[in-house]
């Protein structure tokens, strides 16, 4: 039960986000090309938005990565996060290496300069995710076990269950980015069912009462806090965690754990 | 209950695009207790489907069986425009009733379509609350097209009775724009926290360009769980002056709701 005062509110809240850890797997840096009220495009004013969150750790990409080129894009990326402690970066990759470089010695590089997760963009990068295209690529990663973390908007929902059944150690989480993930909860919990290395990231994961849904239905181990900041408010999805009616162990399991343990996993070599 | 905190834009039912946790009152009244909402103002799915009478029956019910704490909107809709508008009036004054809400988009029907005057005739004369979708302009989903706020003006300047409350506050950052613009121009129109693009910064502007005295916190619950909203709002860097006149304190004034403790 929420206290009595505006004031008790805000404290409480403030209080509740700080004690169950957050590390945001969704944060960028590099210019949003769409319209935005506050900007935030530095390292440094990327750290004052997490910081004034209580967020602890950050799983970073560039959106020059997306927009303009993977390659420099991501070199910006991890040039910008030397340094940086608690900050990781979800480096972007095709099913090609960059010119004159195979992916395999790409990915190997970037691991030694903190990249942990990778996100791909079929449809905007206008490649297959399916295997006669992604195959060698999502093998490597599965080698590394790296999570590949996917837009729903970027792919069908069969692709993205062709992916986590053809690749059953590679951790898999969607994010709701780009259009509403909350019209998909029929399919996304039938592919939760049938995929033990889907997860799901929450700050789109809207649907009411769909938090404590999923938990009870599939455990608290297949959600994975994201907030899209600086673009959207970390605040809203942090408490949707740290006020959902579950226990206080699963509260910190969807705030961060569960994306230490797959970060945790990572084989670097 | 203190209504610290008032939920201006609710529903109660099943969607069909997707599976609805839970759509019932004591869902909603569970979920009420435990986030501290003493109020939470809803318009039951079956009127935005055209069972007018049925909506009607369960609003009441869901008055009755929260003891006064979920209040509703009835839909108008344009293209059953006197059934509509004879359960409206019937309902005027009646406790459960808290105002009119209106669909453009669900309806196919644009906002500035002249088969919306007769409500805003009723809404003008009674002193009503219409709570309107508003979304931005949308290639993917035309159909939101018909729900920009800009279209609302000519109803809007012609109804100064009634008090206006633009659903979504636009939807994305085109519709924030407008419906801020809007809500600037004229004393009685109203934003509503509600929908899914928690984007960075714009409570912040809707205080600054608007007043913290015309926007409102509303989940658009089983949509969307009221814990997003309320995290938007608790993070914004306002006043807790502004904050608390965003949670409730508009809402209170508005649907007089010191009276319906």
């Amino acid at each position: 039960m929420m206290p009595v005062s505006v004031t008790d509110i805000k404290q409480r809240f403030n209080e509740a986000r700080a004690a169950v850890g957050f590390f945001d797997s969704n944060v960028w840096i590099g210019p949003y090309q769409g319209p935005t009220f506050l900007r935030a495009e530095t390292i440094d004013e990327l750290l004052a938005v997490l910081k004034g969150a209580c967020i602890e750790e950050a799983l970073v990409s560039h959106f020059a990565s997306v927009n303009y080129d993977p390659w420099e894009g991501n070199s910006l990326l991890l040039d910008a996060l030397e340094g940086r402690d608690g900050l990781w970066g979800a480096i972007v990759l095709t099913p090609e290496g960059p010119r004159g470089c195979r992916v395999g010695e790409y990915l190997q590089s970037a691991l030694i300069r903190k990249a942990r997760a990778v996100r791909m963009f079929p449809r905007s990068h206008s490649f297959s995710i399916q295997e006669w295209h992604s195959g060698p690529v999502l093998r490597l990663l599965e080698q590394h076990e790296l999570p590949l973390i996917l837009h729903h908007s970027e792919l069908s929902w069969s692709e993205i269950r062709s992916v986590c059944l053809g690749h059953p150690t590679l951790p898999v989480i969607v994010e709701g980015t780009g259009k509403k993930i909350l019209y998909n909860n029929r399919i996304f919990c039938r592919l939760l069912e049938d995929c033990a290395n889907l997860h799901l990231e929450l700050h789109n994961l809207v649907n009411g009462l769909g938090i404590e849904d999923i938990v009870e239905r599939f455990g608290p181990e297949r959600l994975v806090y994201g907030s899209y900041a600086p673009v959207r408010q970390p605040g809203a999805a942090q408490m949707a965690v740290a006020y959902s009616r579950l226990s206080d162990d699963a509260k910190r399991q969807i705030a961060g754990d569960n994306l230490r343990r797959l970060l945790s996993k990572v084989v670097s070599t | 209950m203190n209504p610290l905190i008032v939920d201006a834009h609710a529903h109660l039912g099943a969607w069909p695009r997707f599976s609805v946790v839970d759509g019932s009152p004591d869902a909603a009244l569970q979920l009420m207790d435990y986030l501290g909402i003493s109020h939470t103002i809803v318009s039951h799915h079956l009127g935005l489907v055209g069972m007018l009478s049925e909506a009607e029956r369960l609003s009441r019910e869901a008055f009755e069986r929260s003891q006064g704490r979920i209040l509703s909107y009835l839909v108008f809709d344009p293209h059953r425009a006197q059934e509509s508008l004879d359960i409206i009036v019937r309902c005027c004054g009646e406790p459960f009733f808290a105002g009119v809400k209106l669909h453009p988009a669900l309806h196919c029907c644009p906002a500035d379509d002249v088969r919306y005057a007769p409500v805003w005739e009723l809404a003008d004369e009674r002193k009503l609350v219409v709570l309107i979708h508003t979304w931005d302009r949308s290639i993917e989903n035309p159909v939101q097209n018909y729900s920009f706020p800009d279209l609302l003006e000519g109803f809007i300047k012609a109804t100064s009775g009634a008090t206006v409350l633009l659903g979504h506050a636009g939807g994305h950052y085109d519709g924030f724009l407008a419906a801020a613009r809007l809500a600037a121009a004229y004393p009685n129109v109203y934003l509503d926290l509600t929908g899914d693009d928690f984007a960075r910064g714009r409570v912040e502007y809707f205080v600054q360009h608007v007043s913290s005295s015309r926007v409102l916190f509303g989940s658009d619950m089983p949509w969307i769980d009221p814990r997003f909203p309320l995290g938007e709002v608790l993070a914004a860097d306002i006043t807790y002056a502004d904050r608390a006149a965003i949670l409730g304190e508009n809402a209170v004034r508005i649907f007089s709701l010191e009276d319906n403790k």
